[in-house]
């Protein structure tokens, strides 16, 4: 393609039961098309955490969503990097045999894809990861010691990392309708929200790439199991995805320290979003800067469309990611968007 | 510090446009004296009878 790339903006928002996205890594492909017709896309882990399964584009920014906001919103700007030296913070909730799952997890990506990895530490306390839902039945959960997770950011920070993986001791809900539900891919992924939670506060307090993982015993086989939970269930932990993801997660920085290279929110071309899904901040940003939206088809728990938000203009509604990734093309290479359909709008005229 | 579950339903009053809505809506936010924001998205919009616009607004913030 001649044209040169278009800053992309993809958010498939957590732990909203979304078709494609609301599962395990299930909206990657989508994430590459999107990548290929855009030649940049920033995105966010719920989209590309696959947990043993992962893909590594270069055209894809892997932004983690307290990050993505403030990015959006013009406040942070992205510097791509080589590599991250990626520390890895465990919850000391953790069981001791878990926790060692996770470790051998970063000693493979140290050994097998040559991941700059460390320190590890453990922190001074059970972070105590409690889950919930909204009204809305999205989850989310809460924290008992947000503050032990902050000092063992701030630990690894100063030991060199440039980039935190976190890991928490999620509680087990064996058995229960929401995880048999969402295993057999009719439910919301009842862990996301505190995921969220987690990534957030690191990010926020640390301005720095995080992201999260979490500690659960394995599952017993499920002969029903939908083939978008599936990638959960290949190993015994779900960390792989997010130290791959965060290898080459950019910087992010001051806007007013930006420098050229960086990627800011004044370059973003389009931001592609489920249809229902449009009231979070980085969409609400991208609408306020009068970037493109393109609005798809992918249900979810929330009905937070066009019409409910009064978005007339600027919005492009698409029936499928492929179908967003057309769109995309047209946009990257100049085309008009209303030359592609019959009729044709008719010519507006100022009196 | 302590995280606060956040709900709150917010008359979206005529004058604010769609493009105003994200600052409008930190404004009604960070006034609250729950505390800092950490994460927040409309989950619903409801119209009264009289026509005004409810959102639902479901976040997190910092206590």
């Amino acid at each position: 393609m001649s044209a040169a790339p278009l800053p992309t903006l993809m958010v498939v928002p957590t732990g909203i039961g979304c078709e494609i996205g609301g599962y395990a890594g299930d909206a990657l492909p989508s994430a590459r098309l999107l990548a290929a017709a855009s030649g940049c896309l920033i995105t966010h882990p719920n989209v590309m955490n696959g947990a043993a399964l992962y893909w590594s584009d270069s055209r894809i920014h892997y932004v983690e969503g307290y990050g993505l906001d403030r990015f959006a919103a013009g406040d942070w700007a992205l510097r791509p990097v080589r590599r991250q030296r990626i520390g890895l913070l465990l919850d000391a909730g953790i069981e001791a045999e878990l926790a060692q799952r996770q470790i051998q997890v970063a000693e493979a990506c140290r050994a097998t894809l040559g991941l700059d990895i460390g320190p590890v530490l453990r922190s001074d306390q059970p972070l105590g990861v409690s889950l919930d839902r909204g009204p809305s039945g999205a989850s989310w959960g809460r924290l008992e010691h947000p503050d032990a997770l902050l000092r063992a950011g701030e630990r690894l920070r100063d030991a060199g990392a440039t980039a935190i993986a976190v890991v928490a001791r999620f509680p087990e809900d064996l058995g229960s309708d929401a995880l048999t539900s969402y295993r057999q891919g009719s439910g919301v992924d009842a862990l996301a929200g505190a995921e969220a939670v987690i990534s957030h506060l690191l990010v926020r307090h640390l301005q720095m790439p995080c992201a999260h993982a979490p500690a659960l015993a394995p599952l017993p086989l499920d002969p029903q199991l939908d083939p978008r939970a599936a990638a959960e269930e290949l190993g015994y932990t779900f960390l792989a995805c997010v130290l791959v993801g965060l290898s080459r997660a950019p910087d992010l920085i001051d806007t007013t320290a930006a420098l050229t290279g960086d990627v800011q929110a004044s370059q973003i071309g389009a931001a592609v979003v489920p249809e229902g899904a449009l009231g979070g901040e980085a969409v609400l940003a991208c609408v306020e800067r009068g970037i493109p939206v393109i609005s798809v088809a992918n249900p979810s728990l929330l009905s937070v469309t066009p019409k409910v938000l009064g978005l007339s203009s600027g919005v492009f509604q698409a029936s499928s990611y492929a179908e967003a990734a057309g769109l995309l093309v047209a946009l990257r290479e100049g085309i008009s968007p209303a030359a592609l359909g019959r009729p044709l709008p008719a010519l507006q005229k100022i009196q | 510090m302590k995280l606060l579950r956040l709900q709150r339903q917010l008359t979206w009053p005529e004058h604010v446009s769609t493009i105003e809505l994200r600052a409008w809506i930190r404004s009604e936010l960070v006034s609250d004296p729950d505390g800092e924001l950490l994460r927040w998205a409309i989950t619903g919009l409801t119209t009264a009878a009289d026509g005004a616009r409810c959102l639902h607004v479901e976040g997190v913030c910092l206590g």
